[in-house]
């Protein structure tokens, strides 16, 4: 019987210590609430606005709108890849527009915790040098929220002039997930809209002193006033966006490049020249190619079957020795459908960094450009074109043409009156922005319809019958716009009555 | 042989008899009650004096010299021990009844000792051994398909190492786990145990189905429980030894889609572009007669399957036993996926004292295995099973040469590495030139010890550990897409590596007691702890340039990058059953748990569910004893809720983390929101049942549910504004109301012929009763969406309408009915095709000739659609320009007033309900023909007891309407799954 008892007890000893500990937490990850306390926890979530920031620029939001566009055709051998974007038979549930939605989202929340946090934090035994930091970290982001909405109203807006009482989107300026659905925004006008980026982009000029700087991998002054001046064109504030391209310009710290060989290291080692904000890239640290298969490089087979290929009237509009066709066009053969192979351009512009790769394969990766100099001399032409008057100072659009041309290896241009010039200006546009993801958005603001035209190798293109001179789109078209994601619309009742037309 | 035979005598040795020259010898035979068949191994002994023993022989006979006034106490583990006063007799006969315990229709109901079948209040079905057994499937489960109503089984891919999935009585949860809770041997496991169980190991597998029998379990039981039980040493047996060896092959179960071959291909290509040429290459393919059958080429027309295995068990007194090591190794029928596995069991069970019992089950398997890493890529052109579909019929995969005298010819010696005409490699190429390896190693053990203080109180205490140790090798050689200087990207070499623990610690106190002779109460108390555990580490290197030096070490060190998880969980619970019964007649049971879950916010973590249910045994009332036709008649009832848990470990916690780096510097940002108010998804249910024996030859069950899922747990959606496109939370509500029916036939049954038909079937009826946010519904894409008042997963698409023979247009139907040519998702309609089927069930055939067995297991399922996506690239004229098709596209419409069902060229395809398919099926799941040698040949060996032939062929036939694969896969869509194999094995089993 003692025994009995002894093992009774041990038992009851056993019971008793096999009670777990309830209160477990997940490895590697901090508590929100704790998450800034010091200049470095600023630092590291700074770093990470950043890191979104590289994923975002680039990628999709430079491609989808160029492969749609009347830029480029499918091959034969795209294998269906963008096509519904190329089709046009986009719908609300597709994954390419509500990707990028939910992504810029994403980078808002982001900086919304981030600035929560910031004004949250208390420094009082911070020096003062880290307090100015976290300073210009809030600027930052603020930018970056203004960049990130002032995109989503590039992709699902209607252009802004005359349509400033239209649907915007929703500006979102406070981190708190939430499945309450009352706690939603709806969309708002497009004019409160951008009233927000203005008046977001203002507190990044107060906040950000960072002086602007050639190749800057950090947010400088000068990003906010390029960024400004973008939005103003938009706006069809001309004078503001022509004084702040004029800014820029005349600082003389962008100087445009001078020679072929300058030019074409800024798109292959990624040079610093004329870039006023280029995001921080390495072999270990890739943004989003801005590539869609333009090239599709086979180095083991030295073989080209790219997915989309350059119209033929995109070739003629270079002249032959403009340094941006000889370095940014390939001829080549190229393996279509059916294991045919056909002669043709191929676009090269994002043959990308050889720094970049990992082993000998072409990533087809640059360090992301957010703001060139060249952008912004093609917006003070525009700007002053429409209208726009420098507050001090005076420029001339078709000089500024030239100016840029003549950074490009490509002859002067002449012309007289204010269409012709702008004509000019949109034609330019494509030279210089070609897959940098402008041309949808141009249409837009220029009022021009998108039409496909003649292929260079019709037998090369998918279904030639329907994507050429037949395929047009008026620049009202429904489908310039993207469609709000159908999964926003069901989560969110407040923008359910709130689709763009068309879808 | 010599070896057995030694082994043998050494066990007869040492439980050998003794004699002891005393007062009177007493002599008799040990005897089953039920069989009548002496028992080797008992031990008869004096009561009081533990040197007077004896054993009996093979024929259960002993001897024994005793005083004349002595008392012989006879014992065997698993039978009731016997107290026999000797009074003078020198012949004593025994009849040794079996321990209730024992019997093999006992089960396991939640935690305490075993309880006839007969007395089980719950609802509870139990297939045995003879249907899993020697399966020549490496996952045991599979052969649970079509067994049990309501159970549906599904194995949706042809690797080997593919497990199973399994839902009972419906899809109770919409985002939470819907497996049942598995149990082995009393200790809660992953469903993966079964691709580590020797099927051979395994003595019966109860499925238990309502709240009475699965509330114990609480936590985690809301999906049923499926309990399985592994052998142990049976009594009344000389020591076993089995043998057993298996050999056959699988092959491919091929999809019903004409696929084109050149000739079809080239006149395809006119009928889209008049103007077509074919190019020299395509003009040589001809000339040569090429027309490659790819999927003849990627899969193989015969993979191996072997198995081996050996067990020892036997029983004695104070300890039974049961030791097995196996061998199973199967081919897939792809290259690059096999899997061989070895596992090891041995299960203990020992009476130490009269009051202690102790014992250890331990499960140990090794797997090596690969899978086949394109199979599961989808609509990828290294995709074994798409590109068997879509590669052109005129490119040959050999390379093609000239002779002599310059005529070109297919030179079948030489496989092509790169496939110029489709711009790139060939996939067996790619698939080559990446080896890797994969091991994995578990144990299942369990050991407990088992204090019997005072008469009806039992304590008991269970450790168990489940754990896997896994590991990874996966690497490219520097060579093809990969090679240094030329590849499209560097070669890689990755090596991972996991381990996994989960510890439960169970701890009970039943009390049984007896009031007035007929009221029978059993009490029970119990505690469980469990703690789960899982680390993982990686690492990677890149650009290495020499196969030689392709160490981890070995890359470019600039690029060298990691992985590493933590992650770890914890269950507390307590619990309590009361069962009372009165007269065998009616039975009552209630039972109550808490759960707490380190899984959910900080104030709920606890939970309470219970249960309470009743059973009457009509047929033992009085008034029932004239009825001879009625056999035995039982009605129960249960009501009671239980939980489900199963979801990730931290998906209430809101965190900030890595996102990665800029510029060298670490980088945060913000990771998953939070939701302190997470807590468990709760199902109700309601079971009423009657079953019956009529006429000596029929069992008849049928059993009504009614399940409501409460608070479901979602990933519900957010505005993407919030910068999240879902947070987990609860809620929502869901109806699972079916009824399972079970019939078995004894038609006939003599001594030497029985025959037995069995079959079962379930319907269930699944709502969707509520939704978040108050919604009606809520469009998922891939054309599902969840309706209030539909059931989940009805698929939610497009109608179409044919074809205008106009104008060659695919027409749809709009909500309203009204014809369109315009595809719009808005269109879209609740179609009345569910992807999970509401009918299942099984048919059994099991026909005795003395040793001549043959054994037929149907399974089928009714109303179950899948998405065919794999068809949507063959009948879409956009992939036919660099890919291959359907032949049905020579259908197409081609000129105004053709009637067919193929739309125009220009006619866009689009994701509509003509690619849901009815994926119901009839499936002969398994086929086996045994002989058992007669015992009399096997007698005049000497020392061969059994021997036994046998034959089994898996997926023998499936009759489906379904045009892929397989409508076995458990999915919404298919797209280049790879298909499920069909198995012949013969094998021998011999036993000593």
């Amino acid at each position: 019987m003692k025994k009995i008892l002894l093992i009774s007890g041990i038992f009851a000893a056993l019971v008793s210590a096999t009670s777990c500990n309830m209160d477990l937490r997940p490895a590697g990850v901090i508590d929100p609430n704790e998450s800034l306390e010091t200049k470095e926890d600023a630092d590291k979530l700074r770093d990470g606005m950043y890191n979104l920031l590289r994923a975002t620029v680039g990628g999709g939001y430079a491609s989808i709108d160029e492969i749609r566009s009347d830029l480029f055709h499918a091959t034969s051998s795209f294998g269906n890849n963008g096509g519904t974007m190329y089709n046009w038979i986009q719908t609300a549930t597709d994954g390419d527009a509500s990707s990028l939605w939910a992504n810029s989202y994403y980078v808002i929340a982001d900086a919304n915790f981030f600035l929560q946090r910031a004004n949250a934090v208390n420094t009082s035994e911070w020096t003062e040098q880290d307090r100015a930091s976290l300073d210009v970290y809030k600027g930052e982001a603020y930018f970056i929220r203004a960049y990130h909405h002032m995109e989503l109203a590039e992709l699902f807006c209607l252009d802004y002039v005359g349509n400033e009482q239209s649907y915007g989107i929703p500006y979102v300026t406070r981190y708190a997930p939430t499945s309450d659905q009352t706690q939603y925004p709806s969309r708002g006008t497009l004019e409160h809209t951008f009233e927000m980026i203005l008046a977001d982009l203002d507190s990044a000029a107060k906040y950000i002193t960072t002086p602007g700087q050639r190749g800057s991998d950090r947010i400088t002054k000068d990003a906010v006033t390029a960024l400004q001046a973008r939005v103003a064109l938009q706006m069809g504030d001309y004078d503001t966006a022509a004084d702040k391209a004029n800014e820029l310009i005349e600082s003389g710290t962008y100087p445009l490049v001078s020679s072929e060989t300058s030019f074409n290291a800024m798109w292959t080692s990624d040079a610093t020249d004329e870039s006023i904000l280029m995001l921080y890239a390495s072999r270990t640290e890739l943004g989003a190619s801005n590539d869609y298969g333009y090239i599709g490089y086979s180095a083991n087979k030295d073989q080209y079957s790219p997915y989309y290929v350059p119209e033929k009237w995109v070739i003629e509009l270079y002249e032959p020795e403009d340094w941006r066709f000889k370095n940014q066009f390939l001829q080549t053969d190229i393996l279509a459908g059916g294991g045919q192979t056909f002669n043709l351009y191929i676009f090269y512009k994002f043959i990308g960094n050889s720094a970049l790769r990992v082993g000998s394969g072409y990533n087809y990766q640059i360090r992301p450009k957010v703001f060139r100099i060249a952008e912004m001399y093609l917006i003070r032409a525009e700007a002053v074109a429409r209208g726009g008057v420098l507050s001090s100072g005076t420029s001339n659009p078709l000089s500024d043409l030239n100016l840029l041309r003549n950074a490009r290896g490509a002859t002067a241009l002449s012309g007289t009156g204010d269409e012709q010039i702008l004509s000019l200006i949109l034609e330019e546009r494509v030279r210089e922005l070609i897959g940098e993801g402008f041309r949808i958005q141009d249409l837009k603001r220029f009022r021009v319809n998108l039409q496909r035209n003649t292929a260079q190798v019709p037998e090369a293109i998918y279904m030639p019958t329907s994507n050429q001179e037949t395929f047009e789109k008026s620049y009202t078209d429904d489908r310039m716009l993207y469609p709000i994601p159908q999964t926003e619309l069901d989560a969110n009742p407040n923008m359910a009555a709130q689709q763009n037309s068309g879808y | 042989m010599k070896k057995i035979r030694l082994f043998l005598t050494g066990l007869l040795l040492m439980m050998g008899a003794a004699a002891f020259a005393q007062d009177i010898t007493v002599t008799g035979t040990v005897t089953d009650a039920s069989t009548g068949e002496g028992i080797y191994g008992v031990t008869v002994l004096l009561q009081g004096d533990n040197t007077k023993y004896a054993s009996t022989d093979d024929m259960g006979a002993y001897s024994i010299t005793v005083p004349a006034d002595g008392v012989l106490e006879v014992r065997f583990m698993g039978y009731a021990t016997q107290e026999i006063p000797v009074n003078g007799r020198s012949v004593i006969d025994v009849e040794m009844e079996i321990e209730s315990e024992m019997l093999d229709d006992v089960v396991v109901v939640g935690y305490g000792s075993a309880r006839k079948i007969t007395s089980v209040v719950g609802s509870a079905s139990t297939v045995n051994k003879k249907v899993i057994a020697n399966r020549p499937s490496a996952n045991a489960g599979d052969a649970l398909q079509g067994q049990v109503s309501g159970l549906q089984v599904f194995t949706s891919s042809g690797e080997p190492t593919e497990g199973v999935s399994m839902r009972l009585r419906g899809v109770n949860s919409i985002n939470a786990g819907t497996t049942p809770l598995i149990v082995l041997d009393g200790a809660p496991v992953s469903s993966d145990v079964f691709s580590s169980l020797n099927s051979n190991d395994i003595e019966n597998i109860v499925v238990m189905k309502d709240a009475s029998s699965t509330a114990i379990y609480g936590s985690r039981a809301a999906n049923g429980v499926i309990y399985i039980t592994t052998k142990k040493g049976q009594m009344g047996e000389k020591p076993v030894v089995s043998l057993r060896g298996q050999y056959g092959f699988s092959t491919l179960m091929e999809h019903h889609v004409d696929i084109m071959n050149t000739e079809q291909w080239m006149d395809w290509q006119y009928m889209a572009d008049p103007t077509f040429k074919p190019s020299a290459a395509q003009q040589l393919a001809m000339d040569l007669g090429i027309s490659t059958d790819w999927r003849d080429y990627f899969f193989k027309n015969i993979a191996p399957v072997w198995s081996a295995d050996m067990s020892v068990s036997g029983a004695s007194e104070k300890a039974d036993y049961y030791i097995s090591l196996g061998v199973f190794d199967q081919e897939g029928t792809l290259p690059s996926s096999f899997v061989t596995r070895y596992t090891f069991r041995s299960n203990v069970n020992i009476r130490a004292t009269d009051w202690l019992k102790v014992g250890a089950n331990v499960g140990v398997s090794y797997e090596d295995y690969i899978y086949n890493v394109y199979a599961t890529a989808g609509s990828n052109y290294y995709n074994p099973v798409f590109a068997s579909n879509v590669l052109m019929p005129w490119v040959s995969p050999y390379e093609i040469v000239e002779d002599e005298d310059g005529n070109a010819y297919v030179d079948y010696s030489s496989e092509r590495e790169y496939l110029d005409e489709l711009g790139m490699y060939n996939p067996n190429y790619l698939i080559g030139i990446q080896p890797a390896s994969q091991g994995l190693a578990r144990v299942n053990g369990s050991t407990y010890l088992e204090l019997t203080p005072i008469k009806g109180l039992t304590i008991r205490s269970q450790q168990n550990i489940e754990a896997f140790d896994y590991r990874m090798s996966s690497k490219t050689k520097p060579e093809g897409p990969y090679d240094p200087e030329t590849g499209e990207t560097s070669a890689q070499v990755s090596e991972s590596f996991q381990r996994y623990y989960q510890m439960t610690f169970t701890n009970t106190a039943e009390y049984r007691f007896k009031v007035a002779d007929k009221n029978e109460f059993i009490i029970l108390l119990g505690q469980e702890a469990i703690i789960s555990d899982s680390n993982q580490f990686g690492g990677t290197a890149s650009e290495i340039t020499d196969w030689r030096t392709n160490l981890l070490t070995q890359g470019n060190r600039e690029l060298n990058a990691f992985s590493n998880s933590l992650s770890a969980s914890t269950f507390n619970s307590y619990f309590a059953r009361l069962s009372y019964s009165f007269d065998d007649k009616y039975y009552v049971d209630a039972s109550w748990r808490i759960d707490g879950s380190s899984r959910f916010g900080t104030d709920s973590k606890y939970a309470n569910f219970y249960s309470i249910g009743g059973m009457w045994d009509i047929k033992r009332e009085e008034w029932m004893q004239g009825v001879s036709w009625i056999n035995d008649l039982r009605l129960k009832a249960s009501y009671g809720t239980t939980g489900n848990a199963s979801i990730g470990n931290y998906e209430w916690i809101g965190t900030v983390g890595q996102n990665g780096y800029y510029n060298g510097a670490m980088a945060w940002g913000i990771g998953n929101p939070e939701n302190p108010n997470l807590t468990w998804e709760t199902v109700e249910s309601v079971n009423v049942g009657v079953s019956a024996r009529l006429w000596n030859f029929m069992d008849v069950s049928v059993e009504f549910y009614n399940k409501v899922t409460h608070d479901l747990l979602m990933a519900i959606p957010y505005s993407m504004t919030t910068g999240h496109s879902a947070g987990a939370g609860n809620a929502g509500d869901m109806l699972n109301r079916g009824v399972d029916v079970d019939l078995s036939f004894d038609i006939i049954q003599t001594r030497d012929i029985y025959f037995n038909v069995k079959t079962n079937f379930n319907y269930n009826k699944n709502e969707i009763l509520e939704l978040f946010g108050g919604r009606d519904e809520y469009v998922l894409g891939n054309a599902l969406s969840y309706h209030v008042g539909y059931p989940y997963g009805e698929f939610y698409n497009v109608r179409s309408a044919g074809v205008d023979p106009r104008d060659g247009m695919q027409m749809w139907y709009d909500k309203n009915g009204n014809l369109t040519k315009t595809f719009s998702d808005d269109n879209a309609v609740m179609t009345g095709k569910q992807m999970f089927a509401p009918w299942s069930g099984g048919v059994q055939l099991n026909f005795q000739y003395k040793g001549l067995y043959v054994g037929a297991d149907f399974s089928w399922m009714a109303g179950k659609w899948t998405i065919n996506n794999d068809r949507y690239f063959l009948i879409n004229p956009l992939f036919l320009s660099d890919g291959n098709g359907a032949a049905e596209l020579l259908d197409m419409w081609m000129e105004p007033g053709d009637k067919t069902d193929v739309p125009g060229f220009n006619s866009a395809r689009n994701f509509d309900d003509t690619l849901i398919e009815d994926a119901s099926f009839l499936r002969l799941k398994n086929l086996q023909v045994s002989y058992d040698f007669p015992k009399k040949w096997m007698d005049r060996t000497g020392f061969i007891a059994g021997f036994r032939i046998y034959a089994i062929a898996r997926n023998l036939f499936t009759i489906t309407k379904y045009s892929g694969y397989d409508p076995e896969v458990d999915s919404n869509l298919q797209m280049g799954v790879y298909p499920n194999s069909r198995q012949f094995t013969i094998g021998a089993e011999f036993t000593f």
